[in-house]
């Protein structure tokens, strides 16, 4: 997966992802903790889309049900995170079996109608908990805690608990996708047919793939809630996350994995500076997004990679 | 004694909306054959291929392979089960290197790919046998190509070392040698030739030299039915094929006269 000397990109990324709370402001480390939780979202929705060829329009789902998940056991006094960031893990990680197993049954458009179908369910159920708010959501009382050792409190150790765990999930995926399993998912993406008459029935590769993603959208879910200490359905569990998840996907480049986490940058940047000039800020991003797509063929992690190629 | 046929084929029909594709169609093949399939274009011969290797589900009839039925069998049930295909139309992973696209179909034999550690690209049991599969096909020198970008002979190709790497006990060749130079379906001829004996195949082709420098037997499929089974000579001469079939034009034809 990793190309001649993409290390050179991963370790200025990784230089700078580090040097961020060195400058200093808790907002921009605030910031860098929000684009490590979308761009840990977007990861998971490019081991679809990237890896498989699926388009899930549905990953607020499981971001979303991490978010609640996380929310409902810190304020029930499980604030342990260990096992509220497993609980949210595992607990997306069951919804996406689910979904997928259902999905999966239908492939192109159908896929992505069917998947937005679910994560609406899932918008309304957030919507009719009553105990937790409804459509205002609920605040957490405090975030998680490492045995006392770490102080998530704290924008910085926030921001370097978040970041490890990104390096740890962008670790694993570039492994089992390098491994026979993603093998198995780009030769379904390349070609439905030819795969099955090697011998793999792809459906089950593909929901085992459907989970691993959804489970870790849902911790990026968890880790948003804590961040924002707020869980609400719009913001987590509605429509637009699943586009601007892929939006994100799109703008960095396509199975890159790491590509995703620098289009969440790029998004994030816009979103705060267009919409600082006018609550439409999508109408100014949708041409950004338009050039992206004529002039920039891969997205612009990819045109990283051809820069340091030279 | 003979041996017991490794696929027998009894009385399979398939249907398009009234139009009878396979039409009652029954037939055996015995281990280590080379049977081939003439008829003309629109026969049946890709539809009934697809159902041995089950991306077509057949209306009625069975399909015997080993003492087992899979006529109802999923495509990578059947292709466990030992049942490899070669598509008319190229059938690869276009992204993958030429390599890589054998390599799969190695790992297509292990019982599973639910592993997610090892690099599969670095596993010299999928990689080292696939190099040698590719140089024996003549792609030696292509390995680390795009398979997408390859020739349409090297697609051909590319396309029975896919099926190859199966390590098939039938191997289904739907017209391998579609679209090639004359130049290049003497080689694919003599390559298969080295298969023969070794591998039960049952190969769909139009190339007739091909069909009578291989088969062992032909079978003559018209409007989904098998009009006449023989060995190459009989058929040959059946006028039966030559009238309902043959044409003037075949070269089989032609051959006879001259
Ligand atoms: N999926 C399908 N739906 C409807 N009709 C089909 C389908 N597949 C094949 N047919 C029809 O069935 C008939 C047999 O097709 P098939 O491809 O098996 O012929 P063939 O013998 O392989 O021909 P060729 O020599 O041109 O490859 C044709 O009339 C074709 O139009
Ligand atoms: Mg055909």
């Amino acid at each position: 997966m990793i190309r001649e000397r993409e290390w050179i990109l991963i370790l200025v990324l990784a230089a700078v992802a580090v040097a961020v709370p060195l400058f200093g402001d808790g907002y921009y480390t605030k910031f860098a903790t929000k684009v490590i939780i979308f761009g840990m979202a977007a990861l998971a929705v490019d081991i679809l889309l990237g890896y498989a060829g699926l388009v899930s329009f549905g990953h607020a789902a499981f971001f979303g049900v991490g978010a609640y998940i996380a929310g409902m056991l810190i304020n029930a006094g499980v604030v342990e995170g260990i096992v509220v960031l497993a609980a949210a893990l595992v607990g997306a990680a069951l919804i996406a079996l689910v979904i997928g197993a259902l999905s999966l049954r239908t492939s192109g458009l159908y896929f992505i109608m069917i998947t937005l179908a679910f994560a609406q369910m899932l918008y309304y159920v957030g919507q009719s908990l009553r105990a937790y708010g409804g459509t205002d959501g609920f605040a957490l009382d405090q975030r998680i805690e490492f045995g006392g050792l770490l102080d998530p409190n704290d924008t910085t150790t926030f921001y370097y608990v978040s970041l490890a765990l990104l390096a740890v999930i962008l670790f694993l995926c570039s492994r089992f996708l390098r491994a026979e399993f993603g093998v198995v998912l780009r030769g379904s993406r390349d070609n439905a047919v030819r795969i099955e008459a090697v011998g793999f029935p792809s459906y089950k590769y593909k929901l085992v793939a459907f989970a691993i993603s959804g489970s870790i959208a849902g911790l990026a879910g968890a880790l948003l809630a804590n961040l924002n200490q707020y869980v609400a359905p719009p913001g987590m569990l509605n429509w637009e996350i699943s586009g601007e998840l892929l939006v994100m996907v799109i703008f960095g480049a396509a199975g890159t994995l790491l590509g995703p986490v620098v289009g969440a940058a790029v998004f994030l940047f816009f979103a705060e500076i267009l919409s600082e000039i006018t609550e439409h800020w999508m109408l100014l991003f949708g041409p950004l997004l338009l050039l992206r797509v004529l002039l920039v063929r891969d997205g612009l992690y990819a045109l990283l990679q051809k820069a340091i190629a030279k | 004694m003979t041996p017991p046929p490794i696929l027998r084929i009894e009385g399979l029909t398939k249907r398009y909306s009234g139009l009878v594709v396979t039409d009652d169609l029954s037939l055996e093949v015995e281990p280590n054959e080379l049977h081939a399939i003439i008829g003309p274009n629109g026969a049946g011969k890709t539809t009934l291929i697809g159902q041995l290797a089950g991306q077509v589900m057949p209306d009625a009839g069975h399909v015997w392979f080993d003492g087992k039925d899979v006529a109802h069998a999923s495509p990578p049930e059947r292709a466990r089960s030992g049942i490899a295909r070669s598509f008319q139309i190229t059938s690869i992973f276009p992204s993958f290197s030429t390599e890589a696209n054998v390599a799969i179909a190695i790992q297509g034999r292990r019982r599973h790919s639910f592993r997610f550690w090892r690099p599969a690209d670095r596993d010299p049991k999928l990689i080292d046998p696939a190099r040698e599969l590719l140089t024996s096909v003549g792609l030696g020198d292509r390995m680390q190509t795009p398979a997408a970008v390859l020739s349409h002979g090297e697609h051909r190709l590319l396309e029975l070392a896919i099926a190859l790497a199966q390590q098939p006990r039938l191997l289904l060749l739907d017209e391998p040698m579609a679209g090639l130079g004359s130049e290049e379906s003497k080689e694919l001829v003599t390559f298969l030739l080295t298969l023969k004996g070794r591998y039960t195949i049952l190969l769909v082709e139009h190339d007739m030299d091909a069909v009578f420098a291989l088969a062992d037997r032909i079978s003559v499929l018209a409007a989904g039915r098998i009009i006449a089974t023989g060995t190459p000579e009989e058929i040959r001469v059946d006028q039966e094929v030559r009238t309902a079939y043959l044409g003037d034009e075949m070269p089989i034809a032609a051959e006879g006269e001259r």
